[in-house]
């Protein structure tokens, strides 16, 4: 671009007069290489918002999913939920049915043992009669 | 909005947001902050987005707000330390000067700016938008942003001009 319509825009850039598309030239030119010395100071004006556009966020926003189930999902959690809860009740039952008859054959058992006691202890009476029908018969 | 039409007309975004918060916020780990949070707080509205005018100037918006908050609850936790900051700045500025690392001046010398002039600063010369979305983002008038981005210019100018005599004697 001439020389002269360069400094033009720059005196409108001064006053704020210039468009978006104005000002881009001006970037453009001082992107250059080579500027007239005249119009050097300029420079870190223009060239500073170029570098500054190219600045970029190093960690890319990443979209958050809150965790929806669907409804055929539902009713398959809620259809496995209501099956183990019957099988571990089931199961709870059968537990507490098996208990139960052992202690029935435990308790049937120590009745058993507590009679069978009971006659044992009679039995040693039998054994002093035996002792003492001895003694009067050696005598 | 599902998410494919919100990448296409928002995360699109991203970099652009991220600029606008960095150059107020100047730390880059705070302006990811500050793009993630817009980013997140904008797909939680996506139902809403497509009844707006411009989505763009909406996001910005939200940028430019969520910065001022980040700002202002720094200046009231820490006075003392803003300040320290602010001297910092024109500590570098003389550093720069010997340097004479003119890029860093330009940087430098935005940062001792308000935040409305940093952003019309960044929303203008940087993004390179038109005067009409500035207005709506910025709530200026037009003849406002005029006078204000030609006085940013003119002292910008005349800092380098300085800085170029000092370098030159």
């Amino acid at each position: 671009m001439e020389l002269v319509k360069i400094e033009a825009l720059l005196e409108k850039y001064f006053e704020a007069e210039t468009s978006v598309k104005e000002e881009q030239q001006l970037k453009q030119f001082f992107s250059a290489d080579e500027v007239p010395a005249h119009l050097e100071v300029y420079r870190p004006m223009f060239s500073y918002t170029v570098v500054e556009s190219k600045i970029k966020d190093q960690h890319p926003y990443q979209i958050l999913y809150k965790r929806r189930l669907s409804p055929w999902m539902k009713m398959a959690a809620s259809i496995t939920l209501i099956v183990s809860i019957g099988i571990f009740a089931k199961q709870y039952q059968q537990r507490k049915q098996a208990q139960y008859a052992y202690e029935q054959t435990v308790m049937a058992l120590q009745l058993i043992s507590s009679n069978f006691d009971k006659a044992k202890n009679s039995i040693a009476y039998l054994e002093v009669f035996e002792d003492t029908t001895k003694k009067i018969y050696k005598k | 909005m599902n998410s494919t039409e919100f990448s296409n007309t928002v995360v699109c975004l991203q970099d652009k947001l991220f600029r606008i918060a960095k150059r107020l916020l100047v730390s880059a780990e705070e302006a990811q902050d500050a793009s993630q949070e817009v980013l997140s707080k904008l797909w939680e509205k996506r139902a809403e987005l497509k009844a707006l005018r411009s989505i763009e100037a909406y996001a910005i918006t939200m940028t430019k707000n969520y910065c001022l908050d980040r700002l202002k609850l720094k200046e009231a936790s820490n006075l003392r330390l803003v300040h320290s900051n602010y001297e910092s700045t024109s500590d570098t500025i003389q550093k720069t000067l010997e340097h004479r690392d003119q890029l860093d001046v330009v940087g430098e010398y935005l940062k001792t700016l308000p935040a409305q002039q940093q952003l019309l600063f960044q929303l203008r010369e940087v993004e390179g938008m038109e005067y009409d979305e500035i207005e709506t983002i910025l709530d200026m008038k037009p003849t406002a942003i005029r006078v204000s981005l030609s006085r940013l210019r003119k002292q910008l100018r005349a800092q380098l001009l300085k800085i170029n005599s000092y370098g030159i004697s």
